[in-house]
């Protein structure tokens, strides 16, 4: 499988251009000796296809958790210059904005006796797996005025503070959003799902911060060894969902229309300048929106019940920071020396800005932008910084999560849910569910270990470790 | 009922066997509910669809995405599909009951229905097909 490929280095190997005919640019992933062993034939084709995409600037990019996906590759990331490139929906995912946030808290462990019954409450305010509706009920009008400005309307609805807005990638909105270009079928799916987690690898967990690796940018963060925190995982829902699936039709037809030559049709994509092009650029940003606002009315409730049954104030659970890891925008990167503006295509990858790049906030400027990276159920997760050496090598990117390497049928097969949640019980992880089949499929052996992807970004100084949490309890879609 | 699920390390995949495009059809519909929803349901209401397309491909692609919007918006959880298909176009007769929790809970949230591999196949006496489900 490997044949051809050229290591460049620890953790960096390249596809030549040549690799597969039509390449424009080479194709470069990240993987150390053991994860190399977890490489599917099919992910490495499709990083090598999405060099093929005009326009593509640098390299085709694929972090460590990098699995097969649609289109991209899991874990892929890619820049178009702006005038000549493309925008494609199998760059960015059925889910638009899927991400996650964390949140601080000013409990220790020991304030956790009713870890149990918080769980239960957390499971009863935050409407979780298939077919659960929110108990909000959006207007029309609402429901325009959230696509327009994500997490600002929920906060301005009462569902957050100003500091959770400046604390969200892109401040929690993309302003190039455009509601007309999202369908009414996608705005029927998404008005009763607005503040529901959905399921799937979905999650929120209560975690606690295990260790510290660097004790200046943990303190600009507010996070200290042995904090409760929370971590929210989930995206945009059916709405996202709906959006991907009425512009991949349309995207489909501009391929022909532009006389766009691609290796295989879930790269559908149109020039970022045509109509096609920029309508699913606004219905993406507007579903991307909708995401930010679907994470901050949850975190509104977890705060509800945190404050309810812990005793502690509102404000006292702090946003440290909400990232996307689906998505395409546009900014300015080096190409050629030249600072050049590029769409950039996340796909299960995390913005990971260095220290004073825009849009890094300003308590945070020094650090750099917070990285969030969740670990499969029941395993550790993540908290690191972004750096000047992504935004050179990655257009400032780094991985998402741990990466699948069992399919759902094979963990379901192979792990029982039952057995999941008693041995995590055991270990002092508790685990609510609408059922065991969806912990099986969700087990932590069913993924990478997110330790070992984590130090590859790590070591190659893509982003930088700051704390390991802990998880101590999970509720799951 | 015939359809099974393959391996596929990051979604889901069916592969679907049946004699004529309608039985390919509801088999496939089968599969997306299977995958969605745990239990049995009844067929208690109905609801009634139409989708266009060029090619039995894309009217498989719309057909689940049809029922996949409609099970999502109606909290409907469909085990009876009866098709009518005529040249470019397809009309189904959904049959199912509410979603309860108790009952159909815990299945898997389907995304999408991916365009990966999906190509139907005549294979001696059967029409054959992959349909992946982006999870």
């Amino acid at each position: 499988m490997l044949n051809g490929v050229i290591r460049k280095g620890e953790y960096e190997w390249e596809l030549p251009v040549g690799f597969i005919p039509g390449m424009h640019v080479p194709a470069r992933f990240f993987l150390s000796d053991e994860l190399i062993k977890t490489l599917e034939e099919g992910a490495l084709q499709q990083l090598a296809n999405v060099a093929t995409m005009p326009g593509i600037v640098k390299s085709s990019l694929a972090m460590p958790d990098i699995h097969w996906g649609y289109g991209f590759p899991i874990g892929g990331v890619a820049a178009f210059e702006y005038d000549s490139g493309v925008i494609s929906p199998g760059g960015v995912g059925f889910d638009i904005n899927c991400g996650v946030r964390l949140l601080t808290t000013p409990l220790k462990q020991s304030d956790l006796a009713k870890k149990k019954e918080i769980l239960d409450n957390l499971y009863d305010a935050v409407p979780v797996g298939v077919g659960t509706r929110s108990s909000l009920r959006l207007s029309e009008k609402q429901l325009e005025k959230l696509m327009t400005s994500g997490a600002t309307f929920a906060v301005d609805e009462g569902y957050g503070n100003q500091d959770d807005i400046i604390h969200c990638e892109e401040q929690g909105c993309m302003k190039e959003a455009d509601p007309a270009h999202v369908s009414r079928k996608a705005k029927t799916r998404g008005v009763p799902q607005c503040g529901t987690l959905g399921a799937g690898n979905h999650f929120l967990e209560i975690q606690v911060i295990g260790e510290i690796y660097d004790e200046e940018a943990a303190k600009t963060y507010g996070v200290e060894k042995g904090q409760i925190c929370i971590m929210v995982h989930c995206g945009s829902r059916g709405l996202g969902h709906q959006v991907c699936t009425d512009h991949l039709q349309v995207l489909e037809n501009a391929v022909s229309k532009y006389n766009i030559s691609l290796p295989d049709k879930q790269l559908a994509c149109a020039p970022l300048t045509s109509p096609e092009g920029k309508a699913y650029f606004g219905g993406m940003a507007a579903a991307a929106n909708y995401a930010w606002a679907n994470r901050q009315i949850i975190t509104h409730q977890i705060r509800n019940v945190l404050t309810r049954m812990c005793g502690i104030d509102y404000d006292d659970i702090r946003l440290v920071y909400d990232v996307a890891h689906n998505v395409a925008k546009i900014e300015e990167h080096a190409v050629d020396g030249k600072m050049t503006k590029v769409c950039v295509h996340r796909k299960g990858a995390t913005r990971a800005f260095g220290p004073g790049c825009p849009d890094v906030p300003a308590d945070y400027a020094n650090a750099g932008q917070p990285v969030i990276i969740p670990g499969s159920m029941g395993s550790s997760s993540y908290l690191l910084k972004g750096t000047d050496i992504a935004m050179k090598r990655t257009f400032g990117s780094t991985c998402h999560g741990a990466g699948r390497v069992l399919s759902r049928s094979q963990a379901k097969k192979r792990i029982k849910g039952k057995n999941i949640r008693e041995t995590l019980g055991k270990a002092g992880i508790i685990v609510k569910a609408p059922h065991d089949g969806s912990i099986a499929e969700e087990a932590p052996d069913a993924y990478k270990s997110s330790s070992e992807v984590v130090s590859v970004v790590h070591n190659l100084g893509i982003s930088r470790l700051v704390a390991r949490l802990e998880p101590l309890g999970v509720l799951k879609g | 009922m015939s359809f099974e699920e393959k391996d596929h390390t990051a979604d889901i995949l069916m592969h679907i066997r049946a004699d004529e495009p309608a039985g390919l059809f509801a088999d496939a519909g089968h599969a997306l509910m299977k995958t969605m929803y745990r239990g049995h349901a009844k067929p208690v209401q109905e609801v009634t669809v139409t989708v266009t397309g060029p090619s039995l491909e894309h009217l498989l692609h719309a057909f689940l995405s049809e029922l996949l919007f409609e099970s999502e918006v109606r909290n409907l959880v469909f085990c009876e599909f009866e098709l009518f298909i005529n040249e470019g176009e397809i009309k189904a007769v959904l049959r199912g009951e509410p979603f309860d929790p108790l009952v159909h809970g815990g299945g898997t949230e389907v995304k999408g229905i991916s365009w990966h591999g999906l190509s139907i196949k005549q294979e001696q006496n059967e029409l054959t097909c992959d349909v992946l489900f982006d999870v």
